[in-house]
């Protein structure tokens, strides 16, 4: 029996050890993807639901979080392989956020781009389009209970025949199926594709930005464009490898010096390594941006620049940053925050059903005082359901009233906070300055 | 009798592969984690999981100092507040709350306020169901 089992174990071994298809960096094939695009005035997330096979229909989901002034948005999907393309359009409504749904056509997988069309914008988004493959060791389990299964059959039917030698024969398959199917499965851990990359290979160069606006000094209260180009830091060429990260490609946050001017945007990508959003002078003077990816392959970077909006210096007017503040005040604990230690930040939002927005409960952005150091905090709560194989969409409004950061600031001083989630996909930014104590001086 | 002995037999062993089944995985041992910074050496001892829990933490030398603990997860960039321990005999402090919120690679941090200062030591902990 042994000698009968051992090239049978030995040809399974070579079959599962051959090597699978890799995945797709940080994501597998069950999971959608997201963009978030500030596009024509409106807040929007793109998110192309993963699909199960090719060629079939492809749903595309348009989560308008500010639908802004509404109008139609074009969505177009290319394969860059083959050219192969399907385009459909998604009528957003003025004052009415929420999910617009479109279906398009995916007719293989590989490379493909996003095309969105909004108000005469324009943004083309890389993806990869992946579908599901069941490992190869499943594929064996399966067929060993198949042939198990005939063969107790075989042997049962043989046995009421009184055919003793044929009994027998069935009895021997079924035991060796049987016997596969259990060592596959036990030993099918070590054939498991493994999801993240191996540290060692997150190595990119970096890339650094160029920050322009459009025009050259913006006036106040007008429109102007601001435009962020990614070089590599080694080649010099364009760094245009930029992976879905925390749902967008790029995520910019525009301050004013003040802290009373404060978006948090998704630049379209115009061109290779281009990112470009049109936003709106709203306070004169000095202006930082802040620009946060991750190249494909390497982990997540901060690039920052800034430009300045001419008009009168009117910075008499209040103290506290920008965005008009409803609720209650977020809570700091312990009281008197000390640099280096953490603090817990709690924000009583008064409503029970949160979305989700960028993939998380809620989001905490921190600058100091003189915009030396940008921080993104994630909400603790809603983290743990994140790293699951499909958190939760926009769709699932399951999240708050309570919402928690935990953080440590660097050094002391004064901090503006922004704490941002959606609710009814509406997005809420609620502005907050802490005051930071040296290490010791919080007790 | 005896085709009642080939009937009880696998019966038998299918009760036990259930009771195997479903007795589930064992609870987490309590772990004793090491670590070692300029002025002090310390051992804690906890049941690495989510969830509430209680650390207990020795000091080496057992010298008089403000003890917390708290737990940073560098891959996901999670941080959780500082439990202060409160003394438990010469040397040893004892810390009540929820120092993980998932599972995965962590970094436990012992905060020694001191006479003769602060210091922070990490200790890796790998953190299960």
């Amino acid at each position: 029996m042994i000698h009968r089992l051992i090239p049978v174990l030995l040809a399974l071994v070579t079959l599962l050890a051959w090597a699978s298809p890799a995945a797709a960096h940080g994501r597998d094939a069950e999971a959608d993807v997201r963009f978030a695009q500030t596009i024509a005035g409106m807040e929007l997330t793109v998110v192309v639901r993963a699909s199960l096979r090719v060629p079939a229909p492809l749903q595309v989901d348009v989560v308008a979080h500010d639908p802004g002034p509404g109008g139609p948005v074009e969505l177009a999907v290319r394969s860059v392989e083959d050219g192969g393309s399907s385009a459909a359009s998604v009528r957003i409504a003025a004052g009415r956020p929420g999910m617009y749904p479109a279906v398009l056509r995916a007719g293989r997988v590989g490379p493909h781009e996003l095309e969105v069309r909004a108000g005469g914008e324009r943004s083309v988004l890389p993806f990869v389009l992946l579908v599901p493959r069941t490992p190869r060791w499943e594929v064996v389990v399966y067929a060993a209970f198949a042939c198990g299964a005939v063969a107790l059959l075989g042997a049962l039917a043989s046995a009421a025949l009184r055919r003793r030698g044929a009994a027998a024969g069935f009895a021997g398959t079924f035991a060796v199926a049987i016997v596969v199917a259990f060592t596959t499965g036990a030993v099918s851990p070590w054939f498991a594709p493994e999801g993240a990359p191996a540290p060692e290979t997150l190595t990119r160069p970096n890339a650094q930005p160029l920050v322009e606006v459009a025009p050259e000094r913006p006036a106040l209260r007008a429109d102007f464009r601001l435009r962020v180009t990614l070089s590599d830091g080694s080649t010099g060429g364009p760094a245009d490898d930029l992976a879905e990260h925390h749902a967008a490609l790029a995520h910019l946050v525009v301050t004013s010096d003040d802290g009373r001017f404060f978006r948090h945007v998704h630049p379209l990508r115009t061109g290779p390594g281009v990112y470009e959003v049109g936003l709106r002078a709203e306070r004169p003077g000095r202006h930082l941006v802040y620009v946060e990816f991750e190249r494909a392959g390497a982990g997540g970077q901060l690039v920052s620049g800034g430009f300045s909006v001419s008009g009168p210096d009117d910075r008499d007017r209040g103290e506290s940053p920008a965005t008009a503040s409803t609720g209650a005040p977020p809570v700091t604990e312990p009281a008197r925050p000390a640099a280096g230690r953490p603090l817990r930040l709690t924000l009583d939002t008064g409503a029970g059903a949160l979305r989700p927005w960028l993939g998380m409960a809620g989001h905490l952005i921190v600058r100091s005082q003189d915009g030396g150091y940008l921080g993104h905090v994630h909400e603790a709560r809603s983290m743990a359901g994140a790293t699951a194989a499909r958190p939760p969409d926009e769709s699932v409004a399951r999240y708050g009233p309570r919402l928690e950061f935990v953080f440590s600031f660097p050094r002391p001083g004064r901090y503006l906070v922004w704490i941002q989630y959606a609710r009814d996909y509406r997005i809420v930014t609620v502005p907050h300055v802490i005051e930071v104590a040296a290490e010791g001086g919080g007790r | 009798m005896r085709g009642r002995r080939y009937v009880v037999l696998p019966v038998l062993l299918i009760v036990a592969g259930l009771v195997w089944l479903l007795r589930g995985a064992p609870a987490p041992e309590p772990a004793e984690l090491h670590g070692r910074g300029t002025r002090h050496a310390v051992v804690v001892r906890l049941e690495p999981r989510p969830g509430s829990l209680e650390a207990r933490v020795e000091l080496h030398p057992a010298s008089p100092a403000e003890v917390s603990v708290f737990a940073v997860m560098p891959h996901m960039g999670h941080t959780t507040p500082e439990i202060p321990a409160r003394p438990d005999g010469p040397g040893r402090y004892v810390a009540h709350g929820e120092l993980f919120t998932m599972t995965g690679t962590w970094e436990l941090g012992v905060r020694v306020h001191g006479a003769s200062g602060t210091e922070v030591i990490k200790i890796p902990t790998l953190v299960t169901e």
